[in-house]
Formats: C-alpha cells, sequence, structure tokens
C-alpha cells in the first residue's frame, strides 16, 4: 500500500449523508466498544454487529473485586467479561439492563426505547478462546431486555472460529486462531453480513474500489484530553466516488478494530515497545476486511477510528484497545466511559456528525491514502 | 575471530561497562507500595468470599450450588489443561532450537544462538509465572463473584 500524503493536518470532511441511518461494527474490545456507543447514541443508529464482545457495562458486574473502582473494572473487564469460567460467572444480563435504565434516567445515554427497532448482528465463534462464547450470549440476552424482535437479531455461535473477523482471503489466518491480527479466513467475508442484515437488500460488493481511502485527523475531536485518549493522531475514512462527488451517503458505518489492530501498534516485548519489528498488518483492518467493496457499492462511508497502544501514557493500553472498562478516566473512583461523555465515544460521534455535515468546520484538504 | 581482533576490542568493552548508568526515577518504594496495594485487594477479596461462603454454607447447599461449584471445578481443570498444552508446545520448540547449532559457525552466531535460548528459557518461564497468576485471579474474582451473587439469591428467596 502506498501512503500518498498532501497535507500536513488534515480535516475529516463533511457530505451530504441521510440522517439517523448510520450503523456500527466492531471486533473484541471494538464490540465491546460499539455496544457502549451503540446505547450512548442509540437514536443515531440503525444497527449494530458485534463480533465477540460482550454486554453493556459489564465490567461493573463485580465492584467488590477490588477498593479502586478503576482496578475492579479492569479484573472484571478481564475475568468476567471475558474468560468467565462458567455460564454463571458471566455477565447477568438483567442487572447490566437495570443499569443502562439507571443510565438512561441519569439522562446520559439515549433513550433506550430506541434499541427495539435496531437490528443487530452477534456472533461468537465457537472456538474463541480469548472473548468466551457465553459472554457473547449474555450480550444478545441483554438487547432481548429492550424488546428487540428476535427477527432483527442475527446470533451466531455455530461457526468454528477463533477470535477474529472472518475474511475471504486465503491469505489471512485458519479459521480456528485466537492470535494476531484477528483476522482469519472462513471463505465469507463477515463484514458484508454485517452490512446486509443492517440495511437490508444491498448490492453485492464491488471488485474494484472507485471511491477513497481519507486520513484525517483525530486529535481536533479530542481536544485538550488527548493525553487521556489513547487515539492514533489519524483516523481513516473510505468514500465511495459517487458520495464525493455530492451523490447522497445511505448512511455511516463506524467500523472499530480490535486489541492489537489499529494502524499505529507496536508489539510490545517484556514492556518495551518492539519497534524495530513493525508487524505487518498496521492497516489491514481497514484495506482487507471487505467493508469497502460493500460501502462502495451501496453509496455507504465507512469511518475507520483508530486507538493507540501505550504503555508508558495515562491511558495504560499498550494493546490499542478501546476504552470498555474505564482506562480513559481521569478520576478512577468514577470511571466514565459508557455514556455520550465518555472521552472515546464522545470523539468518535463526533466525527459521525462531521462526516454529516452536524459541525461547521474549516474545509480543508483531506490526505488522500491510494489502497493500490 | 583472531586473538589480535578480540585484544582491539577489550577496551571498547570495558569502555561500556565503564560508563555510568543511565539516570532513572525507578523508586523501590512505589513498587513495594504497589506489590501492598495488589496484596491487599486480594486479602479483602478472599476475605470477602470467605464470609459469604460461610453465610452460604449456614444456609444449606442446595443441589444447584453443588453442581454450579462442580461446573467451576471442572471449568478450572479444562483452563489449567489448555495452558499445559500451550507450555508444552513451548517447551517442546525450545528444545528443537537448542539442538540446533550446526549452522553456529563464528563466535557472533553462537554467543547470538547461545543467548537465544537462555532468553527463550525465561520467556517460556515468565509466560508460565504470568498464565499461572492470571489463571489463579480469575478464580479468585470469578468464585467470589458466583459466591456474592448465590448468597444474594438466597437472602432474596429468604425474603419472599
Amino acid at each position: 500500500m502506498s501512503l500518498g500524503m498532501k497535507s500536513e493536518t488534515p480535516k475529516l470532511p463533511s457530505y451530504n449523508v441521510q440522517a439517523n441511518q448510520h450503523s456500527i461494527s466492531g471486533l473484541s474490545s471494538g464490540a465491546f466498544m460499539t455496544v457502549q456507543l451503540h446505547l450512548a447514541y442509540s437514536s443515531s443508529f440503525t444497527g449494530a454487529g458485534i463480533i465477540a464482545g460482550g454486554p453493556y457495562r459489564c465490567a461493573e458486574s463485580f465492584r467488590n473485586t477490588a477498593m479502586i473502582a478503576a482496578d475492579a473494572y479492569a479484573m472484571n473487564a478481564l475475568y468476567i467479561c471475558m474468560a468467565p469460567l462458567t455460564p454463571r460467572t458471566a455477565p447477568n444480563a438483567e442487572r447490566l439492563a437495570a443499569l443502562a435504565r439507571q443510565t438512561e434516567a441519569d439522562g446520559k445515554i439515549d433513550p433506550l426505547s430506541n434499541l427495539a427497532k435496531q437490528k443487530l448482528y452477534i456472533f461468537t465463534g465457537s472456538k474463541d478462546s480469548v472473548v468466551e462464547s457465553k459472554v457473547v450470549h449474555a450480550t444478545k440476552r441483554f438487547y432481548e431486555q429492550f424488546g428487540v424482535p428476535a427477527g432483527n437479531i442475527k446470533y451466531i455461535d455455530n461457526v468454528p472460529a477463533g477470535h477474529s473477523i472472518i475474511t475471504d482471503h486465503v491469505e489471512d489466518s485458519p479459521l480456528d486462531m485466537n492470535q494476531p491480527p484477528y483476522i482469519n479466513y472462513g471463505g465469507f467475508f463477515q463484514s458484508h453480513d454485517i452490512l446486509r442484515h443492517i440495511y437490508g437488500d444491498l448490492k453485492p460488493p464491488v471488485q474494484h474500489l472507485s471511491g477513497r481511502f481519507l486520513r484525517f485527523d483525530q486529535a481536533e475531536f479530542l481536544g485538550g484530553d488527548a493525553a487521556y485518549a489513547s487515539m492514533s493522531p489519524f483516523g481513516y475514512v473510505y468514500v465511495p466516488d459517487a458520495v464525493a462527488k455530492g451523490a447522497r451517503a445511505r448512511g455511516v458505518h463506524i467500523a472499530l478494530h480490535g486489541c492489537k489492530q489499529g494502524y499505529g501498534y507496536i508489539n510490545y516485548v517484556m514492556g518495551l515497545p518492539d519497534s524495530a519489528n513493525q508487524p505487518p498488518y498496521g492497516n489491514r483492518y481497514i484495506t482487507t476486511t471487505g467493508y469497502n467493496e460493500m460501502a462502495d457499492a451501496n453509496n455507504l462511508i465507512v469511518l475507520y477510528p483508530q486507538a493507540l497502544g501505550d504503555d508508558d501514557n495515562q491511558a495504560q493500553n499498550p494493546d490499542g484497545c478501546w476504552d470498555w472498562w474505564g482506562y480513559t478516566a481521569k478520576n478512577p473512583k468514577d470511571p466514565d466511559y459508557y455514556s455520550r461523555d465518555a472521552l472515546q465515544i464522545r470523539a468518535i460521534h463526533a466525527m459521525l456528525e462531521r462526516l454529516c455535515g452536524g459541525i461547521q468546520t474549516t474545509k480543508t484538504q483531506s490526505t488522500e491514502v491510494s489502497a493500490s | 575471530m583472531s586473538a589480535t581482533k578480540l585484544q582491539n576490542m577489550l577496551p571498547l568493552a570495558i569502555f561500556a561497562i565503564a560508563q555510568p548508568a543511565p539516570k532513572t526515577n525507578i523508586v523501590p518504594l512505589d513498587h513495594a507500595l504497589k506489590a501492598h496495594a495488589v496484596a491487599s485487594d486480594r486479602l479483602v477479596r478472599g476475605t470477602a468470599a470467605t464470609l459469604a461462603t460461610m453465610q452460604l454454607a449456614a444456609r444449606g447447599f442446595d443441589p444447584s450450588t453443588i453442581l454450579e461449584l462442580a461446573e467451576m471445578q471442572d471449568a478450572v481443570r479444562a483452563r489449567y489443561k489448555a495452558l499445559s498444552e500451550g507450555w508444552m508446545k513451548g517447551w517442546t520448540a525450545w528444545a528443537q532450537y537448542a539442538d540446533q547449532l550446526k549452522g553456529a559457525n563464528t563466535m557472533s552466531k553462537f554467543v547470538e544462538r547461545e543467548c537465544n535460548i537462555l532468553g527463550q528459557a525465561m520467556t517460556l518461564v515468565m509466560k508460565q509465572a504470568t498464565d499461572i497468576s492470571g489463571l489463579q485471579e480469575n478464580i479468585e474474582v470469578d468464585y467470589a463473584y458466583w459466591v456474592s451473587e448465590k448468597l444474594a439469591e438466597k437472602k432474596l428467596a429468604a425474603l419472599l
């Protein structure tokens, strides 16, 4: 892939986009984040795709794990939300639904009544050893608490896949693998299934992309909190050619990568960044998971926000995961990672608004990235 | 490598050793305090779980409680088995690497390979220690969560 840099600080442009027909999907930490963002701004979305992700605020399942809230949430994330030993030690969907209702009553998220009409794709590989299937099952039960009809939920748990997003590229990892880059070959594109389920009848994906990748500045969406955000300097967006020329986009799909999948990810070996041996998959999530081909055929914009791994910043997030347990909180006694005010959620939604022209800013030349 | 070359390199090696250590901000007290904080959390969690277990026992173990405990035991056994298999794979690969000395035909290659063998062994030991510690924490957190949930259920049932 060649990166054709043109400008210094590219800004995310605005387009003509149909309102509130947006969707979001993600893998692993991107899936956990998908659920948080989906609930925080449910009025903006029409559906969500969750690959190996747990229910809303599951990191708060058992507060008595540690004395400081942030420590308790981190342990909940690891041992209840990802690797519970039994179904009884998995997140309790009913209790988390009650917590969501309380959050709604506190005015921190959009009305939960929005969820009843949403389309949901929820997937857990039967060979996933990173996020256990019983957690993902709790996610399905969680959404059911809000009246999402059974026909709107596509729940898949019988594919022998490891922890990954599945593609149709034979050079990707074997299907049952549980290793980075967490992109496995399964003979189909999971991204296509997600978009088809959310938007209904879609045209088949294109063979050759007509549109452009734009690299944009993420820092402008973080304000003075960039040090806490654990987000990369740049995000990416795929814009079909017709949309770039003024056609109305059907919506924006936000695609959230998982841990160790952001473009800036550097592996940490014994606590040190392995900057001499960069992993070869920096932009693979953006370019090879199939979202763009389907988006191109159907005038969808795909937004790829990027998390940043760092072991010595204030976020303590070496794997570049999205924040679904509170690491971006300035106050470790009261992490706020699940609401419209959460740093990453706020930033990503501001990107969505910008794409739709909701925030007026001075337009500048974006950086075009050739995928050839 | 010739003896002359080695002699020429010796002053460089001594120079490198003689350099003052770089300044760091490592404070041993911080490490001790962090260890204490983590251990304290563990103690508090363990004490709470023990108390909850005693309260649960006082209310009697019903078949579902016994079944869930057995299920947890099975899960722990399965996790440990999976970890052990991973460690065994690691040590097998290490033994194969350590057995191949044929290509180490220069002093630098030989030293590199010996260091690699040592480093790989250390990495494997570190991984085992981290895995065991993780599994132990997983059991502690999950058991404490489970017992608190069971106790809450029993208390609620008694009220109804």
